[in-house]
Parts: structure tokens; sequence; C-alpha cells
């Protein structure tokens, strides 16, 4: 009896060991290589949708590569509860849009701004509210609305307005999430700009089904994400905004004056990832999480291993 | 007999019954007071609050009584789906030739009832189209299991010699289910059915994510953009729905309960 308890301790033992030091390993073996973020701990936060998770994960990976410990809080409901969350605390990053940004937290009202000239308006603009900014990407992640390829070809639609003067009526039903509806720069001053009929059909779905929705025919307008890798993947497509209404969305690194006083070496490491994420990567590595299913964790690091960032 | 004649006064407004039922159970006068209460307490909270830009699209009449319509469409509709089909099941559960499906049936509503509920809704939906019916549906099949489970005990708990007594005395099993087991089950079902009324008001906020309404389109707005007031009024409205819903099937229970059995 005495005999077998031992056996079964000592079997206990060596799993419990192994299953330490396997989880060990990974950030044991890459310190060894870089501990240039050591003595860095930040909890990394991120919106609740794939792009957003992506980024974080990339910051969170980049992190942990180099030596730095990362509390990971990414998938927060909401563009507005992430920023609360940043400002009260809980989190200390997260990527956050210039358009969403001006319109939605600065509560400023002109679209007409270019990328780099919006970028340097929220820079300043969110001094007062000790925000911190990292440099932008050059990818826009604008709010648009997609069509099946099928539709644009049979209806010739190639711009925005043309949605609404060639579409039949009954093909035009938008599909909308609820915080698009509710937004400023949302569904409502769309509607305005565009001269969207007050009797058109419109449709609250949660955000991931809008693409499979407008893919299979139940919405004939889907309010899509512009550099999300289902536009691609399910065959829509997006026509061109000819009326300009939605300001860019670039994203960037948003930290706390605090944390950027704190951790100056993490800002000068994090600075240069977001010139490293073209329009195509993005919606590759949106792709690769929505439509192949991986896990945004490895995507997160495969990508900064092949881009040899870690 | 002496209490119904003591209360018994000319020009009352209601019935004899209904006043004892009311002094029996204090509460069941208490509770639309508090209802009302609350809600008065809301109103005065959106009046005083200078609405913004995003708020106005959400806080304003139509909208919210839109949503409010929806949340009773979508909880009524499940509520009847599932008392229509989790009753008359409990009740053929307990016979003795269906005993042996007893436990699968409960099993698959245990299930039902463990499924992640965003996922399915809006798998259904993207199978059989969105909107309020595939909405009703989901969540009919989410709360079948408090009735069906409530019905069965009901059933289950009623003392055997009850029944041979009532067979004894020259009732069919029918009528004994009938005259005897079904209403000696009734306060143990009725308080299934309240348990899932107050279930399918909370899961009709899920509305929102597929186009079925609802106050879920308050509520979900309300978070993902940080308006506590929009929030606010999207969650107490919930529990004000569901409250009254309580309180007007309690009413039901106290006047169904069979008298003197």
């Amino acid at each position: 009896m005495q005999a077998k308890r031992i056996k079964v301790a000592a079997v206990a033992a060596a799993l419990g060991l192994a299953l330490v030091t396997t989880g060990a390993m990974a950030p044991v073996a890459n310190a060894a290589s870089k501990t240039s973020l050591k003595g860095v701990s930040v909890i990394v936060g991120s919106k609740d949708f794939t792009e957003s998770i992506v980024l974080s994960k990339i910051v969170k990976q980049f992190i942990l590569a180099n030596g730095g410990k990362v509390t990971d809080k990414t998938n927060i409901k909401g563009s507005a509860t992430t920023r609360e969350a940043m400002v009260k605390g809980s989190i200390n990053l997260y990527w956050e849009y210039t358009g969403t940004a001006w319109l939605v937290y600065q509560k400023q009202t002109d679209v007409s701004l270019a990328p780099t000239a919006l970028y340097t308006k929220v820079v300043a603009g969110d001094k007062a509210a000790k925000v911190t900014w990292l440099p932008m990407t050059s990818f826009n992640d604008t709010y648009a609305f997609a069509i099946t390829k099928a539709n644009a070809a049979k209806y010739g639609i190639k711009t925005y307005s043309d949605l609404v003067t060639k579409m039949p009526a009954d093909a035009r039903t938008w599909c909308v999430e609820s915080e698009f509806a509710s937004r400023p720069d949302g569904f409502v001053g769309f509607k305005a700009k565009y001269n969207v009929p007050a009797s058109d059909v419109i449709k609250t779905l949660d955000t991931g089904a809008i693409y499979a929705a407008t893919q299979n025919g139940q919405c004939g307008i889907g309010e899509v994400f512009a550099t999300d890798g289902r536009i691609g993947a399910l065959g829509l497509t997006v026509p061109a905004e000819d009326i300009s209404y939605f300001p860019a969305y670039n994203a960037a690194i948003t930290t706390t004056d605090a944390i950027a006083k704190k951790y100056p070496q993490l800002i000068k490491a994090l600075s240069p990832l977001s010139s490293k994420i073209s329009n195509a990567v993005m919606q590759n590595l949106n792709a690769r999480v929505d439509v192949l299913g991986e896990d945004a964790d490895s995507v997160a690091k495969s990508w900064l291993a092949g881009a040899g960032l870690i | 007999m002496a209490t119904v004649n003591k209360g018994a006064t000319k020009g009352s407004l209601l019935s004899p019954s209904a006043r004892l039922i009311f002094r029996r159970n204090r509460s069941l006068l208490v509770q639309p007071v508090l209802i009302v209460i609350v809600l008065g307490l809301l109103l005065t909270y959106i009046g005083n609050h200078k609405l913004d830009k995003i708020e106005a699209v959400t806080i304003n009449w139509p909208f919210i009584s839109q949503a409010i319509k929806d949340h009773l469409i979508l909880s009524f509709a499940s509520a009847a789906i599932i008392i229509a089909i989790a009753i008359p099941a409990g009740i053929l559960l307990t016979r003795p030739k269906a005993k042996k499906f007893t436990p699968l049936v409960l099993l698959l509503a245990n299930v039902g009832q463990a499924f992640p509920a965003i996922g399915i809704l809006i798998i259904s939906g993207i199978l059989f189209g969105f909107g309020k019916p595939i909405a009703i549906f989901t969540f009919a099949a989410f709360g079948i299991l408090p009735i069906l489970r409530n019905t069965v005990v009901g059933l289950q708990e009623i003392d055997p010699f009850v029944i041979e007594s009532a067979i004894g005395m020259g009732m069919t099993p029918r009528q004994a289910l009938w005259k005897i087991e079904i209403p000696l089950a009734v306060p143990v079902i009725l308080a299934g059915v309240r348990t899932t009324l107050i279930l399918t008001v909370g899961v009709a906020t899920f509305g929102v994510f597929v186009n079925g309404g609802g106050l879920g389109m308050l509520i979900i707005p309300g978070l993902k953009l940080n308006r506590q007031i929009v929030l606010l009024t999207g969650g107490m409205l919930t529990v004000i729905v569901a409250f009254t819903m309580d309180w007007l099937a309690r009413l039901a229970e106290e006047f169904l309960r069979p008298r003197g059995i």
C-alpha cells in the first residue's frame, strides 16, 4: 500500500512539474533572447471585435516576448466602456481609432479632416484627458456598408449613393448593429446625408452576424468594418463613399500619461509596431481569426515572429 | 364563512373572494405599489437629465414604447409556447406508460438550458432568418426546463394513496388525473410558470442581436457607448416588466389555487 501511494505521488508530482515547466517555458525561452521590457507590468484591454482583439494580442505577445508581464483584459463590450476602463485605470492601454475619439469622446463634428490632420488634432484634444497616443497605422478601418458582389453587378452599384438610387426598395434592407445605430457618426447621420428613405427596412443585429446575413441574402446592405477579413472571404464588396460622411479611423495604441511616464521604454518599444500593420496585413490577420478560426493569440504571435519583431 | 360575510360591504370594488385573497396575502397589494414607485423614480430621473445626442437616439417615447411592446411580445409568446409544451409533456411523463422516457426528456431539457444563449440564437438566425419568430422559438427552448421539471415534480409528489383512494372511490385513471392529481399539482406547476415568465423576460433582452427588438435595444447601446441613463432605463424597465408579469402570475396562482383539497 505504502509503495503504491509513493508511486501515485511520484506520477502526480512528475505531471505537475511537466505542466509547470511547459507553461513557464515560453517566456523563459524568449527572456533569454530579449529582456528589454523586463519590469514592465501592464493590463492590456481591447474592444469586443476581432480587429481590436488581434491588435491588442499583438501588443501582449510583443511585451511577453520581451520579458514583460501582461494581464489580458481584452474583449470589453463597447468603445466607450473600454475607454472609460483605461481612464479609470482598470486597463492600461488599448487600440483606439482617431475617428471614434474625435466624434465620440471629444464630441467634435468636423468629418472632413484628412487622416494625418485628424490624428494631430485628436492627440492634442486628448491632452486634457491625460491620454497618450502612440503613432497611428496607415490602415483606415472605417465603418462601411457592404453588399454581395452579385448584387453590385446586378444593380450596377459603385457608390453609396447608388445604394439608395439603384437598389430596389425591397432589396434595400439595412442591417446595423446597435452601437452604430446610436452613435453620432453612425446610422442616424448617414441616413440624413444620403437621403435614405424612411420606409427602408432596418434590422438590428449582432456585429458578427451581419456578415453572414448579408452574404445569405437576409440583409441587402450590411454595416461592416472596412478591414474585416470576412468581406473578401464571403464575396462581399464595399462601394465607394461618394459623399464624405465617415471620418478617418486610423488605429493607434492609447494609454494614460501616467503609464507613459512610468514605462517610457514600453512606449519606445511599441511605437514602431503600427507602421508595420498595413491594410492588407490587418485584413489578413482578421481573416485568419474570423474565417479560418485561428486563435487570436497565436495569430498575433506568428505574425510578430514572421515580421521579425520578436 | 364568517370572514367572507365580514368583508362584504355595500359598494365594494372587489368580490368577496378577491378581498379574501388580498387580505390573506398582503404582498400582493404591495408589489404593484412598489412597481409604480420604481417607475415614478425612473421617470423623474429621465425628466431631470439633459439628453446628449447619443442618448436622445434611444431615450424617447416612440423608441422606448416600441422596445417595451416588442419585449412583451417576445416574453409572452415564448412563455405561451413553453407552457403549451412543457405542462402537457410534464403530465404525460408522469403517466405509468411514459415513465421510462422521463430521464431522457429531462436530460434534453437540461441541455437546452445549458446552451450558450447568444451563440444558439445567432446561428438559428443565420439558418432560419433573423427576427421575432426565431427569437421566440429559441427563448422557448431555453425556458422549457423549469416548467417541465416543476410539472413532473408536482405530480410525482402527490401521495399515491390519494390516487388509490380516488380509484377506489370509482374514478377512472383519467378522472383521477383531472380531478385530483392536476389540481393538487397546480401550486408547484404555477411556481414553475412564474419562474419561466421571469426567465423569458430576462432572456428577451437578447432580441437586440437578432432583429427581435425588445429592451436590449436600450441596454446594449447604453453599455457599449457608456451612457448610464440609457443602460439604466433599459435595465429598470426590464425589471419592471418582470415584476409586473410576476405579480399577474401570482394573482393567477391565487385565483387558480383549488380550495378545500
